[in-house]
């Protein structure tokens, strides 16, 4: 198994489950015309809440998606992995999954399970709590869930890493291929939106009553989204050796710990910084070659501001496009990044951005390049995938056509 | 890349701290208490850590909104960073915040506080939810609150993948570790006793003794502890994990077919044959139906070779037992005292074969060779 690297990284399939369409091509087609999933929550009653929107995914029907065994044992965040990886699969044209890892990152997994548990436990007592309901709260099936549905046999991991954990899930991923560790690799990110959550969020001040506008000066906070977006990723030669067609390179990823806060970035951005250079620099690019960012943007103030110094301190004065697919999707937490991933193989594939959504008023202390509300024509040949999260946690992912990123580095540092 | 383990840090219920811990390992296991007697509204035998009291090695300030598992995060970090020399008196001497990471395997990283909270949201009000213990809802923040504490700043994550965790976790800092994320890593597992994992167990029937407590390793190139002076206590020699369903309707589904291959794949990157493993340090002792799927796995492989399960001394820790497994290895260098021994007997082990099964179809197995300390 083990081939010495460093070897480039293929995307030849991806998968989506979202409020904005089922599947990379009506995803990307809505993101483009600038459509929003914001809508009136259905899963739950907010009245007691005091906030009322985000961005469900109405249109996924686990029944249809699932086999009958699969929709008996899954709950909703593992379903719409398990929907969204079937896509990709099929998206790759990948005969076989036998030999893939399948590596999955979200912020809470099944937790309305556990939460639901809890309801049953308070309201009706323990006696009426279901067993079998029980035996199925457990974060490490996101991972194996996904590899039993495609036969997978590799490594199965789950990372818990917040709002970063889609990019955190593609850097290892990204990592193994380029180390020789694995020839391909289902990975993905997945995320629901729970009660508690949602009450949490507006607890902490942080959810808007209405719209999510990143970057705007009337910025009201964050909208929550739900989804699912999984990737096959493979290596140069185990793709070419099928004949499969590169959707994307995965260049060089950064990581790295605020160690500040737990919910909020440090407000000199530093870590944010940090994890944004060891991107490029793992990339083996500089600065300049960055055509595009597409940001974390949650539409809170402290997110906006840090990726506002993060962009002035990477780039200076050259002003480089950035948006916020959250306007348009909610910010769907563990799964946000990757599905911000697959709008970044619409944008190389189309050369468009998205837009950012609900934008209208500058904010004098953000002063980026917004793509406002229509999305852009740009040549974007090589980009970047910034995501922030609770604890402090910083990952950033780069993206490129095949053929744009030099040789990539060599891996092993410490043999 | 062979990592090496440099120091560790220990929060358990047969001592804290390393030296202690090793000690405990060593004697009789202590016999498991009662959880009603521990304050749980539940008739179950348990391994608590009722001997951990976070204010000796954390201070009494801050820990108002920190749940059970965040501190006994913390204070395993805090000894892991002194046992290795990582840090002197609570200061950066031989490492630093900007190279050293942190990664955390977990099983239940939130369940004390969504068992809270969703009281306070479903028998009050959600208004009456507490801003600062939110948080601790999300899987991440007991490693976030890490970084926090000590500093980590080069990289922090979080894996949970149940039984197998700790393993994966080491694995993963191996990753960061070849490829120049960090200098150091603190790495391990930790889990906590809650109401809702003592209910849940007994509504499953499970008959698992539930423990707690937090094992984490102080892990770095050899080259690092080399330049530093620090004591290699042991390596890492390789890892190999699996993923194996035999039917599509079982949620429970630990295979005996995934931790065989999983074993077969750490002896392969490790470059050890069966007969160079001295002892197989297992997670049997959970539960009898995934102790005959563990037992029949290691069987396949290495039929003869000696098998310890230190789940007799720690209960079952979840996210932490495979770390705690590498710990008992490296407690049991002197010998494995009886009542630890499934099956032959082993004194001075050198390679340890570590295993770890998970509920869900995946398998990790590790390879440790023991050094021989300075001190």
């Amino acid at each position: 198994m083990h081939r010495v690297g460093p070897h480039r990284v293929w995307v030849t399939g991806a998968g989506v489950v979202s409020s904005l369409g089922i599947g990379r091509k009506a995803f990307g087609k809505a993101l483009l015309a600038g459509e929003s999933g914001i809508s009136r929550v259905r899963a739950f009653d907010t009245e007691r809440i005091g906030r009322h929107y985000a961005g469900e995914a109405h249109n996924f029907d686990a029944a249809s998606a699932l086999t009958r065994d699969e929709f008996a044992r899954l709950d909703r965040c593992a379903a719409m992995a398990v929907a969204a990886t079937r896509q990709a699969v099929e998206d790759a044209r990948l005969p076989t999954a036998e030999n893939a890892a399948t590596i999955m990152g979200t912020t809470m997994g099944d937790a309305v399970l556990l939460s639901n548990l809890e309801a049953t436990w308070i309201t009706k007592g323990l006696a009426s709590v279901n067993p079998l309901d029980v035996k199925r709260y457990s974060a490490s099936r996101l991972s194996t869930e996904v590899a039993r549905s495609i036969g997978a046999r590799g490594t199965s991991l789950t990372l818990n890493a917040a709002c970063a954990a889609g990019n955190y899930a593609l850097g290892v991923a990204r990592d193994m291929i380029a180390r020789g560790k694995a020839d391909v690799i289902i990975v993905g990110a997945s995320e629901v939106i729970a009660p508690l959550q949602y009450a949490g969020f507006v607890r902490l001040a942080a959810m808007s009553p209405d719209l999510c506008r990143p970057f705007d000066a009337n910025r009201q906070g964050i909208l929550l989204g739900e989804g699912a977006a999984v990737f096959v990723i493979e290596s140069e030669a185990h793709a070419n050796a099928r004949g499969a067609v590169p959707l994307a390179e995965l260049g060089g990823w950064g990581l790295s710990c605020d160690a500040y806060h737990v919910t909020r970035p440090h407000p000199e951005a530093t870590g944010s910084i940090v994890a944004m250079r060891d991107a490029i620099a793992r990339s083996n690019i500089d600065p300049s070659a960055i055509d595009f960012v597409n940001a974390h943007g949650t539409g809170t103030k402290y997110n906006d501001l840090a990726e506002a110094i993060v962009m002035r301190d990477i780039f200076g004065d050259r002003r480089v496009p950035v948006t916020s697919n959250k306007s348009a999707l909610g910010h769907c937490m563990g799964a946000a990044s990757l599905l911000e991933g697959v709008s970044c193989l619409v944008t190389l594939e189309t050369q468009m951005i998205p837009p950012t959504i609900n934008y209208e008023t500058a904010d004098p202390e953000c002063d980026v390049d917004i793509v406002a509300n229509v999305a852009r024509a740009a040549k974007v040949d090589i980009l970047l995938n910034n995501a922030l999260a609770f604890g402090g946690y910083n990952a950033v992912t780069c993206f490129a056509k095949p053929g744009a990123l030099p040789a990539p580095l060599a891996m092993e540092v410490n043999a | 890349m062979k990592c090496v383990i440099t120091g560790y840090g220990i929060v358990s219920r047969v001592g804290i701290g390393a030296r202690e811990f090793e000690r405990g390992m060593q004697g009789a296991p202590p016999a498991f208490g009662s959880a009603r007697d521990a304050g749980f509204d539940a008739d179950a035998l348990i391994a608590h850590a009722s001997n951990f009291d976070p204010k000796a090695y954390l201070g009494d300030k801050g820990l108002r909104s920190l749940d059970q598992q965040t501190k006994l995060v913390l204070a395993a970090s805090r000894l892991a960073l002194h046992d290795s020399g990582l840090k002197q008196d609570a200061t950066w001497r031989n490492g630093d915040a900007d190279t050293t990471g942190f990664i955390l395997s977990t099983a239940y990283p939130n369940l004390e506080a969504i068992h809270d909270l969703v009281r306070v949201f479903i028998l009050e009000e959600p208004r009456y939810i507490n801003p600062n213990q939110f948080p601790n809802t999300v899987s991440n923040t007991p490693a976030g609150y890490a970084s926090i504490w000590e500093g980590y700043r080069a990289l922090n994550a979080t894996v949970s993948t149940g039984n197998t965790g700790g393993l994966d976790a080491m694995s993963l800092a191996e990753s960061f570790l070849a490829t120049g994320r960090a200098k150091a890593i603190v790495v391990g597992g930790a889990d906590s006793l809650t109401p809702a994992l003592i209910a849940a167990i007994g509504l499953t029937g499970s008959q698992i003794t539930a423990g707690e407590g937090a094992a984490l390793f102080a892990l770095e190139s050899q080259a690092n502890a080399t330049a530093r002076g620090a004591d290699a206590i042991a390596t890492i020699l390789g890892f190999g994990s699996s993923t194996h369903f035999t039917d599509q309707v079982s949620v429970v589904a630990p295979s005996t077919t995934a931790l065989k291959d999983a074993i077969e794949l750490a002896l392969q990157d490790a470059g050890a044959s069966v007969n160079e493993i001295d002892l197989v340090i297992s997670g049997l002792g959970a539960f009898s139906k995934g102790g005959t799927i563990e037992l029949a796995a290691i069987d396949a492989v290495l039929p003869v070779t000696p098998v310890a399960a230190p789940k007799r001394y720690l209960g079952e820790t979840f996210g932490a037992a495979a770390s705690f497994a590498i710990a008992s290895g490296i407690a049991w260098r002197d010998g494995v005292p009886a009542a630890a021994i499934v099956r032959g007997s082993c004194s001075q082990p050198k390679m340890l074969l570590i295993t770890a099964l998970g509920l869900h179809g995946n398998a990790t197995a590790c390879v440790v060779r023991l050094n021989t300390r300075k001190s």
